[in-house]
């Protein structure tokens, strides 16, 4: 299986692009020249290739680079803490809604009305109750991502409940949480990893997002959204301060897109979009 | 069918009952006692007091939601707290922007999305469609309020063709409608090329093309007809993503549509506001959601749902 990944282009092309991304995040402090939140107010808004500033240094003087770096860890445990919110709750649950038909309904009709939220709306929702900031907006984003697992994990539990093999393990004495877990969910992992990597994609996005309007993390933090906000006060004269987050943003989230359409193509024919 | 249309009036009431439930929780959900919120942190007793009882927080919990339900159908929904303008008057401003953005960004993603995905599948395997597919990913991972900020930099700054500040003209809409579009776009060309692909490799096109029917009328008549099916769903599935998107497009182009009027009430707690703004887009999205079913039905007399 991993032979066949490694022979997936645009999925290797993800992989070293989410390694290197790893890498920056956890040597940050090695890699950084600066550190991410020093002000040098003389050296406002340098451009990028001036002495000592890749990348230059945004309206406060402070390192771009060092920053996008250490915003990298940022990002990364953004899309890593929301897929396991979001894993953590829709799968228990579209696993029982799956496998006990008692609690299909209701778990079902919660799933629907969090979906009758468009889109952003329902992180929208849940940053207006508990108030702006970067761990509220990463709840926030995580209960948004809830139905997707809850749905999937419900349709592959209920494609095998009732398989021979799982009448098998039941005559032969298991009890169900060793059927459901033992027999029953490994079968659904497949869909599960495809969809977790498509998440931290849209998580990343949907937080950066949130930060950038505002409602996400607060400055002076070096994540990149709220990097893209202060710096579009000076969009005219100092187009760089907005043009390395807003990149830095979009290559994590391709990287995770295309990591998710190999392993899609690999773990799950019926829906290949590559044929 | 008619059966089928009074089921799924049913489950909108249901949604919307739910939507309802939930906005009218919000202030409720509220860490700590509402009241206190609304007034400030440093408020006298008398004027926690005071937004208690213009609230109605202190009615029992079934009076103050009987009454949040009796003025949602006389179509009060309060006073703003910060300019104490009715928050209907608000939404009647800026309804009708976040409205036009959004229809406009759907047309833009369908006129766009769908014959790219056509050309793609029809040309698999060639440049053309390795380059639309190229695209579509990137339009897929673009953080948008980037690209609209791109998009300003380009056309308003550099090249001085449109205006960076909103006026409102028709105009004005074009870079936002530009900007919420391409993530529809490259949505909608991944999924018609792949239902496309599917529909091509089938018996009847093989038959209709072994008649000699011309290759464009096979392409069109035969194929793209039944491909849409499943593009119509991402499409209505995507409506969804458009009205929540509205509110970060706005942000960037500093429209007065709901979604800056979202965001502004929510950083100053101006619970009114938020509760009618979520109420109003999630029931606009309940009532697309129906219509696109009900025109699954109409599209494809296969689809009678049970």
């Amino acid at each position: 299986m991993l032979k066949r990944l490694a022979r997936h282009r645009s999925a290797v092309v993800g992989l070293i692009v989410i390694g290197v991304l790893i890498l920056a995040a956890i040597f940050a402090p090695v890699l950084a020249w600066h550190a991410p939140d020093i002000q040098n107010l003389p050296n406002r808004l340098a451009q990028p290739g001036s002495p000592g500033h890749v990348l230059g240094t945004d309206e406060l003087g402070r390192d771009i680079l060092s920053r996008l770096l250490y915003g990298a860890r940022i990002s990364l445990a953004i899309g890593i803490v929301v897929v396991l919110v979001a894993v953590g709750v829709g799968v228990p649950a579209g696993a029982l809604a799956g496998y006990d038909s008692r609690y299909d309904a209701p778990i079902m009709r919660l799933t629907d009305l969090l979906l009758s939220f468009p889109g952003i709306l329902l992180a929208l929702v849940v940053v207006a109750v508990l108030g702006p900031g970067l761990r509220n907006a990463m709840l926030a984003v995580g209960i948004f991502s809830v139905p997707v697992f809850v749905r999937i994990t419900r349709a592959s539990v209920l494609s095998v409940r009732d398989l021979e093999y799982v009448h098998a393990a039941r005559v032969a004495g298991s009890s169900d949480v060793r059927i459901l877990f033992k027999h029953i969910m490994p079968n659904c992992l497949a869909p599960l990893l495809v969809q977790a990597t498509f998440r931290v994609a849209t998580s990343i996005l949907t937080a950066a997002s949130l930060s950038f309007i505002g409602l996400g993390a607060q400055p002076p933090s070096p994540e990149w959204g709220a990097m893209l906000a202060t710096g579009r006060v000076n969009l005219y004269i100092a187009p760089h301060v907005t043009l390395y987050p807003g990149l830095a943003i979009f290559v994590t989230v391709l990287a995770f897109n295309l990591l998710g359409d190999g392993l899609r193509d690999l773990l799950d024919p019926r829906l290949g979009t590559t044929h | 069918m008619p059966a089928y249309v009074v089921r799924r009036l049913g489950h909108l009431l249901l949604v919307a009952a739910g939507v309802v439930v939930i906005t009218f929780s919000m202030l409720h959900l509220i860490p700590g006692d509402p009241a206190l919120v609304v007034a400030g942190e440093f408020a006298s007793d008398e004027s926690v007091k005071a937004v208690r009882a213009r609230l109605g927080l202190d009615q029992p919990l079934h009076v103050q939601f009987a009454r949040y339900v009796v003025n949602l159908v006389r179509l009060n929904l309060g006073e703003s707290f910060r300019s104490n303008v009715p928050v209907r008057r608000e939404l009647a401003l800026s309804y009708p922007i976040s409205a036009q953005l959004a229809v406009y960004s759907m047309l833009i993603a369908g006129v766009v999305g769908v014959p790219l995905g056509v050309i793609a599948a029809v040309r698999r395997g060639t440049l053309a469609d390795l380059a639309t597919m190229l695209v579509a990913m990137a339009g897929l991972s673009m953080p948008s309020f980037w690209l609209g900020l791109n998009l300003i930099l380009i056309f308003a700054v550099r090249l001085g063709w449109l205006r960076a500040l909103w006026s409102g003209a028709l105009i004005d809409y074009l870079l936002p409608a530009i900007t919420l579009a391409t993530f529809s776009v490259a949505l909608i060309a991944r999924q018609t090329r792949s239902s496309m692909l599917e529909v091509l490799s089938q018996d009847y096109i093989r038959t209709a093309r072994a008649k000699g029917l011309a290759a464009r009328t096979v392409t069109y008549r035969h194929a793209l007809l039944n491909a849409l099916v499943p593009v119509i769903t991402v499409i209505g599935l995507n409506f969804g993503y458009v009205l929540g998107g509205t509110v970060i497009t706005e942000s960037i182009f500093s429209m007065r549509g709901m979604g800056l009027l979202l965001v502004g009430s929510i950083l100053d707690r101006d619970y009114p506001v938020v509760q009618a703004g979520i109420l109003v887009l999630a029931l606009n999205f309940a009532v697309i959601n129906l219509a696109v079913d009900l025109l699954y039905a109409v599209i494809d007399p296969r689809i009678r749902y049970e």
